[in-house]
């Protein structure tokens, strides 16, 4: 059991891991052998202007999407929990932005932001909000909007989803406990509700901000790293140097300047794991 | 252990749990060594005479069923298999990375602007197909030169570009008493005026400046036809320069009169800003009138197409261009190489130029002769072009450098940048001049 499971974990995991690393230090260009460079990729990503801007869009994206779920995702879990078996069908329709191919919704969305059929911009002005309607690719500001409002969209479900698995898990009897105390709602939620949630809560963010900050399908659909490259995220950047631009070597640099965030997210996530925190 | 003395063991006797997960090894591993490439060699288990072409889903979709019945029709005279595999535009660099890395894939591949040069290490030189079909109907146009003749061998055959003229409403232009050879005789000065007119009129001129590669295809004739270049032909960066300083203070007056919404245009917008009546004028190749007409909606009636217009120092139009490679693994090279020049014989080459509905664009002077392009009043402009050939990157060495300048959209951004009023203009171009010698230099 032992031999198979080895041989998928290298192959799948480990060897292409270290390819990418090996050929992070190189100057490998795709369909040739490329030669040694030491740090020499990293070093010049540092210099080059639209990387350091992918860098901090990354970060903007990664902390505003996650933040935004975890909150709304938590909010909405409470209210699916208050309404318990009435909210059913609700919560099957709720898996649906995340079990349709991000490709398809992302499509979607591109059409909704379409400067010229945007249903969106038509729906604000049919109301009145907005006469000119909101550029929403054109605008870095709206760009960024919409590219992180297509994650959360897509990416809400999940955190629902767990977070009212985590909800219905909690003991009844520990609010019971928690009324007869005076708590009110308020104080169930955060003196109950909230400690028992948190290894839940944690595993969800540290899981989410690895894939928010790997996105890719949104960025290429919808914007490209455009306007002004004020969208780009790693994987896009990556994507147009290594492949488009066949510089491969310099492609995994921009990819493994991920690994350091990727890393933290690990091992904070398998801590929690291990710790298997329990209630009661 | 091959794949069919497995079969043929597991088919005789009971297979335990143990054996099961030994036979699940074994073909997981395989699947792992063989990784990607795998995948990727659609020929493998066909028989050698299976020649294979790599090929984009052509924007008129007539074209993809007459490539076909020409390469069938090839096959079936020389008593060989042979197959198209049609992949969508995006996905082609991809492939042709993973086909170079993993050295196995399709016999021909269809080569974009530097990708000759790019991969040309993999390439089987082509010198006796190109010099033949030099004979047959040529000369080459320069451009082809340029674009496959690398290190003094052709490293691919140049097969057909489409290039980018404008794509105008009539009616719209006619409202301010402007007729197509009007249009056509337009300088920018010219057209800065009937832009803002056009403006007024509620039906706005527009060419992409976001990160999109129709927005290389408008801006750089804009920046050549003030005199402006990227780079010089020995790949020196000179954009730093008056003339570029003239196109960027043009792009940004002309800005006022295009919507807002060019800024986060994709390939397709200007193509639903015409088709929708809205847009008067765009650059774009014969694609909107090929829809128009093909879906036979109205507005194909009022399409026409124009040069460029005219600036200080002449009139451009940007090229994207496909060439045909043979990769050094192909098992069948000189079949690959009678197939390419089959496809290049004038008389299937005119097929492709009529299914294309024009788009198709001859490298070759001779292709060029076809009547197709004088039948149709719509794309007497298109071809032959007025204006002078180039693509992105000319005239500086066609190599990595102007890959990566192409595809990271520097131009387009700096001039993003400066009709946004992010900077002005003398900062965009210290910006641009900072990115482009970041990438010629790497």
């Amino acid at each position: 059991m032992v031999g198979p499971v080895g041989l998928v974990v290298f192959g799948l995991i480990a060897y292409p891991l270290f390819s990418a690393l090996y050929m992070s230090l190189t100057d490998k260009a795709i369909g040739a052998a490329g030669s040694f460079v030491g740090l020499g990729n990293f070093a010049a990503l540092l210099r080059d202007s639209i990387f350091l801007q992918a860098l901090r869009n990354a970060a903007l994206y990664t902390i505003v999407a996650v933040a935004i779920k975890a909150v709304a995702g938590l909010g909405l879990a409470v209210a699916l929990a208050a309404l318990g078996e009435r909210a059913a069908v609700l919560r099957a329709l709720l898996l649906l932005p995340w079990v349709v191919p991000v490709s398809i919704t992302a499509l979607a969305w591109w059409w909704m932001f379409d400067p010229m059929f945007s249903v969106i911009n038509w729906v604000l002005r049919a109301i009145g909000l907005q006469d000119a309607g909101i550029p929403w690719l054109a605008d870095s500001t709206w760009a960024r909007v919409a590219v992180i409002l297509v994650n959360v969209w897509r990416g809400l479900p999940f955190f629902a989803t767990v977070f009212l698995a985590g909800l219905l898990s909690i003991p009844r009897e520990f609010y019971e406990a928690a009324e007869t105390d005076g708590a009110g709602p308020v104080q169930s939620f955060v003196r109950v509700t909230l400690p028992l949630m948190r290894p839940i809560l944690s595993l969800v963010v540290l899981y989410s901000t690895v894939m928010t900050v790997a996105d890719f399908e949104i960025i290429y659909i919808l914007t490209r790293g455009g306007p002004l490259n004020r969208t780009h995220l790693f994987a896009t950047y990556a994507f147009q140097v290594g492949l488009e631009g066949t510089l491969i070597g310099r492609g995994a640099a921009i990819v493994l300047w991920m690994f350091p965030v990727l890393v933290v997210a690990s091992y904070l996530t398998l801590r929690i794991v291990r710790r298997g925190e329990e209630y009661g | 252990m091959d794949i069919e003395r497995l079969g043929a063991e597991l088919g005789k006797k009971v297979v335990t749990r143990r054996e099961l997960l030994k036979v699940a090894g074994a073909l997981g591993g395989a699947a792992v060594l063989g990784g990607y490439s795998f995948l990727v060699r659609p020929a493998r288990g066909a028989p050698a005479q299976t020649v294979s072409i790599m090929h984009w889903s052509h924007f008129v979709p007539a074209y993809n069923p007459e490539l076909e019945r020409q390469v069938a029709t090839w096959a079936a005279q020389r008593g060989v298999a042979a197959r198209v595999d049609f992949i969508a535009y995006r996905d082609i660099p991809a492939r042709l990375a993973a086909e170079a890395e993993a050295r196995r894939g399709h016999d021909i591949v269809q080569l974009r602007v530097f990708d000759t040069a790019l991969y040309r290490r993999h390439l089987v030189p082509l010198d006796d197909v190109a010099e033949a079909l030099e004979r047959e109907s040529g000369p080459w146009l320069s451009l082809a030169r340029y674009l496959a003749f690398l290190d003094n061998r052709w490293y691919g055959i140049p097969w057909y570009y489409w290039s980018f003229p404008a794509t105008i409403n009539t009616e719209h232009w006619g409202r301010i008493g402007m007729g197509s050879a009007n249009v056509a005789a337009l300088d920018w000065s010219g057209f800065l005026e009937a832009a803002e007119r056009l403006h007024r009129l509620g039906a706005p001129v527009g060419m992409a400046i976001s990160q999109t590669f129709d927005a290389n295809d408008a801006l750089y004739p804009l920046l050549w036809s003030f005199g402006a270049r990227t780079v010089d032909e020995r790949g020196n960066v000179v954009i730093d320069s008056a003339e570029t300083a003239a196109a960027v203070e043009y792009a940004k007056r002309l800005f006022r009169f295009m919507p807002r919404e060019v800024l986060g245009w994709d390939d397709a917008a200007n193509n639903r800003f015409m088709l929708a009546g809205a847009g008067s004028w765009t650059p774009n190749a014969p694609s909107i009138w090929a829809v128009a007409k093909l879906q036979r909606l109205p507005i194909a009636e009022k399409i026409d197409h124009v040069p460029m217009p005219r600036g200080p120092k002449g009139r451009f139009r940007s090229a994207s261009t496909l060439a045909l490679g043979i990769w050094r693994f192909s098992p069948n090279v000189e079949l690959a190489k009678d197939l390419i020049r089959f496809l290049l014989r004038p008389e299937n080459y005119g097929r492709q130029v009529e299914a294309s509905m024009g788009y198709n664009q001859p490298f070759l002077r001779r292709l060029r002769e076809h009547p197709y392009w004088r039948g149709e009043r719509v794309l007497r402009f298109y071809e032959p072009s007025r204006e002078q050939l180039a693509v992105p990157g000319w005239p500086g060495p066609a190599g990595e450098a102007a890959q990566l300048v192409y595809t990271a959209f520097v131009i387009p951004v700096m001039f993003a940048k400066a009709v946004t009023g992010e900077m002005s203009t003398a900062e965009v171009i210290r910006w641009a001049d900072r990115e482009l010698r970041a990438r010629y230099r790497a």
